[in-house]
């Protein structure tokens, strides 16, 4: 996996005392046509604060185009935003 | 007997942006290529902040002009500072180290002293924590830490300098003789420029030397300063771990680097007013009043001079210190360009009990209202949200000086 650092559009489940829940997001690519995927699968999920930037790292499989793919999606808690991190 | 550990994050600066980059996909690990922070060029503030392990091999260092540095690394890659990351990564540090122990003194944005003493019982041994420490900083953080390991603040301090970057030392007292007192004596604590040459000139060039020379002689050679820094060689220093809401603040100062050359008197006022708007705002929030206002001044020839005033009263508001300070500097000024200017204010009192002054100013409580106003404006929607008229419509940043709201120095820790 490549890190990729893009901000990406989320739509996500708050449970009472968990941690927030992915459920889809979509990002827009090079030609500016946005693709949605449906997160089918959270396997882990990791904090981390790598120079003291507090975030969730989920990593997620889902199918796209064909294939089943794993790739990692952020959530940066102090700035409340997501990004496609690694894919 | 006490422990006290030092912990100094390794080129901070450079390693916290690092860190950072890294983690956004950056391809390179900027500490392992000839890089630097340094402040912009255009603005004038082209020096260097913190140089990489590599940088340091080409003979750059702190303080230098990026000019100089390009020149004896032509492939130096240079990055901008972040100081709100800065802030993150500080932050982040301290909350690791509270974990220890309850006294953490954070001495400045990259440097902390912990007080091990009442923490064996449910720790350990202070060399493995220190060694934990380290490895957590560097696991969960991403950047490295130097730890020094001993019996008091000074030699904890001087035994983190050490060897860089990622490692533990002890430096306890009965390691002085083989650690410390080789060292160059200009390496030690206190010990700068001007004194590590007086201290040359008569044949001192070692710790060591320092330690064993005559403590009067030393004190008649540097004065005060000469029993601290002997003290200081032989490792003695009995200061305790404070916390910093125990430290008192003696002096609140603010200064900037002018982007061009100023040489109207009223430009050079604007400056000076949004200089003491922060500096104003931090004497208030600490709750003080100041009764001294001194103002300094560098001119684009580098010659550096400074007027102070002792007030008959003690005074808080932005208004009033702006005055003073502009009649400092009409005192002072003679005309040249002038590249850098500073306003700070010391002899503090407690602004909860005041000696009223006969020649206080009729709308003083007035004034101290407005400021009072002002405060919470900005605390609440940031310290633009309402700024003084004369800026309006104009080049000057209506506050400058600082670049962080930290209650501590952002290097090199207090003032030495």
């Amino acid at each position: 996996m490549k890190i990729l650092s893009e901000p990406i559009d989320v739509l996500v489940k708050f449970k009472v005392r968990e941690k927030p829940i992915p459920y889809k997001f979509r990002y827009l690519d090079e030609e500016e046509v946005y693709h949605e995927i449906k997160i089918d699968k959270i396997i882990t999920i990791e904090e981390t604060k790598i120079a003291g930037i507090r975030s969730y790292i989920y990593r997620c499989q889902s199918q796209i185009k064909g294939a089943e793919k794993l790739y990692e999606v952020k959530y940066i808690i102090g700035e409340c935003r997501w990004e496609l991190y690694k894919i | 007997m006490a422990i006290i550990l030092h912990i100094d994050a390794n080129s901070a600066y450079l390693s916290w942006t690092a860190a950072a980059m890294l983690e956004r996909g950056y391809p390179v690990d900027i500490r392992e290529i000839p890089a630097v922070i340094a402040g912009d060029p255009e603005n004038r503030h082209g020096i260097i902040l913190a140089k990489s392990i590599p940088a340091k091999k080409f003979g750059i260092a702190t303080g230098q002009s990026l000019f100089e540095a390009r020149q004896k690394c032509p492939n130096l890659k240079i990055f901008p500072p972040r100081y709100d990351l800065y802030m993150t990564c500080s932050n982040a540090m301290y909350e690791i180290l509270k974990e220890y122990s309850s006294k953490v003194e954070r001495y400045s944005v990259d440097e902390c002293f912990l007080d091990y003493t009442e923490s064996v019982s449910k720790f350990g041994d202070p060399v493995d924590v220190a060694y934990q420490i380290k490895d957590r900083m560097k696991k969960e953080l991403g950047f490295t830490v130097n730890i020094g390991v001993s019996a008091n603040k000074l030699l904890a301090k001087m035994g983190s300098e050490l060897k860089k970057p990622d490692r533990v030392h002890t430096l306890w007292p009965e390691e002085i003789q083989e650690k410390m007192w080789p060292l160059p004596v200009g390496e030690l604590f206190m010990v700068g420029r001007a004194t590590a040459q007086k201290l040359m000139q008569i044949n001192i060039n070692t710790i060591g030397e320092l330690a064993m020379a005559d403590p009067n002689h030393m004190k008649a050679l540097l004065k005060s300063q000469g029993q601290v820094v002997w003290n200081y060689a032989n490792g003695i220093d009995a200061s305790a771990v404070m916390l910093n809401s125990e430290i008192m603040q003696k002096g609140i100062g603010n200064s900037t680097t002018t982007a061009y050359d100023l040489t109207e008197k009223q430009e050079a006022y604007m400056v000076i007013l949004a200089l003491t708007e922060r500096t104003a705002a931090k004497l208030r929030k600490l709750g003080n009043m100041t009764s001294r206002v001194s103002l300094t001044i560098k001119t684009n020839n580098f010659v550096r001079y400074s007027h102070q005033l002792q007030l008959q009263n003690c005074i808080n508001t932005t208004s009033e210190i702006y005055e003073y300070a502009c009649f400092l500097f009409n005192e002072c000024w003679k005309g040249e360009p002038i590249r850098h200017i500073g306003v700070s204010v010391s002899d503090f009192s407690r602004s909860n009990m005041e000696q009223l002054c006969i020649f206080d100013k009729e709308n003083k409580e007035k004034m101290q209202n407005l400021d009072k106003a002002v405060d919470i404006i900005r605390s609440k929607y940031g310290e633009n949200a309402i700024t003084r008229g004369v800026f309006a419509n104009g080049d000057t940043k209506p506050m400058q000086g600082g670049t962080n709201d930290g209650d501590y120095i952002m290097m090199g820790g207090y003032g030495l």
